[in-house]
């Protein structure tokens, strides 16, 4: 990993850590977000793997319904072990033993979604495919959007459409009379 | 003569049901629909392979079975399509690095339309119908994303847009409103106007603006 990249993600992990550990659940989406801009610069996908496990977090602390679960206070318990553990190896440039621990984080959030039978069947990857659309948002094709959050395009697609990111297009100006013209001409359309 | 598609128009096309509209359009041109072989791994034997979207792939499929789409090899292309991938995704950069934007599926859509001098490329997905239109237009955009200065290799950029600038590139919404034009779903403009709505909630990269110019067009 990159220094640059790896100052961001230790800031990203720090403020997550803060985040959790003084219950500011909310701060958990931003930050999730925060990590998007690394992702892309760096493409690596264990950024995305930490902005997945942040997301899905946020997704599972933020319901309020499963707050009061037995099994919740040790699984944050085990999350925040976790993810000072991975702060420490990524400071101490142990990056296999952070690749270790992030792989630790995400099978836990797995788990324990299933555990608790979380509303979202699987939790990670519909957290993918949100950051997939974020990816995308931000100016990566849909191709390369897909292969960095992990995802298909058939799956980022539709929730693409469900965003009011096409809405936000710079205008090619006179390109819909560009276009009619042209698919008339094609198909022969008077 | 050629249209070659790019995975997200077929995508936008199966998701809704639509895939029958290619047929009754092809009838109405003589040339071929085209999809790369990049593509067809990415998006047909891909889906081929998942539960959640093999019916969808089955469908596209037979298209391909019935000649209405035909499968266009890539592999003689692969030094242009890595060519042009490397240009483009050196020529935005931040912080100093370059950002890797697009993906082997579109690139190789691009080159083969270049090799094959096509009619045009079919295309739903914003970055690359974008890069194909106005690539300058990308930059105040990742500006406005990044909260940062993009920075532009004008030589890349220049020679990308001398290469891509002769396309018009449509979308599934634009071969809609054809067969629409051509009938296929006779006089109710209001079936064009669902359609419309339909690949733009499939992912379509569209405006409810630009839905709004296709239903004030005459018909």
């Amino acid at each position: 990993m990159e220094q640059k990249a790896k100052k961001d993600v230790l800031e990203e992990i720090t403020e997550a850590i803060s985040a959790i550990s003084q219950k500011r659940h909310a701060d958990l989406h931003a930050i999730s977000d925060h990590v998007l801009h690394a992702i892309i610069i760096y493409q690596d996908k264990e950024i995305v793997d930490l902005a997945v496990a942040i997301y899905s977090l946020d997704k599972i602390l933020e319901t309020e319904k499963y707050r009061a679960h037995k099994l919740m206070k040790p699984f944050v318990k085990k999350i925040l072990e976790l993810l000072r553990l991975a702060k420490k190896q990524l400071q101490q440039n142990n990056f296999s033993g952070y690749s270790m621990t992030l792989k630790g984080i995400l099978a836990s959030i797995n788990s324990f979604g299933k555990s608790i039978r979380f509303y979202v069947d699987d939790l990670l990857h519909f957290a993918r495919i949100k950051k997939g659309t974020k990816l995308y948002e931000h100016g990566l094709s849909l191709g390369r959007a897909a292969e960095l959050a992990g995802v298909m395009k058939w799956e980022l697609m539709p929730a693409i459409g469900e965003t009011a990111v096409h809405e936000q297009i710079p205008a090619v100006k006179e390109s819909v009379e560009n276009k009619i013209a042209h698919i008339k001409k094609i198909f022969g359309v008077k | 003569m050629s249209i070659f598609f790019d995975s997200s128009t077929l995508i936008s096309l199966a998701v809704t049901c639509s895939l029958p509209m290619l047929r009754r359009l092809k009838e109405y041109y003589a040339g071929d629909f085209l999809i790369t072989t990049s593509v067809y791994n990415e998006t047909i034997q891909r889906a081929l392979e998942s539960l959640r979207f093999r019916y969808e792939a089955y469908r596209v499929l037979e298209l391909i079975d019935d000649g209405i789409i035909k499968k266009y090899p890539d592999a003689p292309l692969m030094g242009q399509i890595n060519s042009l991938m490397d240009s483009i995704n050196k020529t935005y950069f931040v912080d100093g690095k370059p950002l890797t934007i697009m993906h082997l599926g579109e690139t190789s859509t691009i080159a083969a339309s270049i090799k094959e001098n096509a009619d045009t490329i079919a295309v739903d997905e914003r970055t690359t119908g974008l890069l194909i239109e106005n690539p300058a237009l990308l930059k105040p955009w990742l500006e406005k994303k990044f909260h940062a200065t993009i920075n532009i290799n004008n030589a890349n950029l220049s020679a990308w847009a001398h290469i891509v600038n002769k396309f018009v590139p449509l979308r599934s919404t634009e071969f809609a409103f054809a067969a629409w034009q051509k009938g296929v779903f006779g006089n109710n403009k209001d079936i064009l106007f669902g359609l419309l709505w339909a690949l733009k909630f499939a992912g379509c990269a569209i405006s409810e603006q630009e839905i709004n110019n296709y239903i004030n067009q005459p018909a």
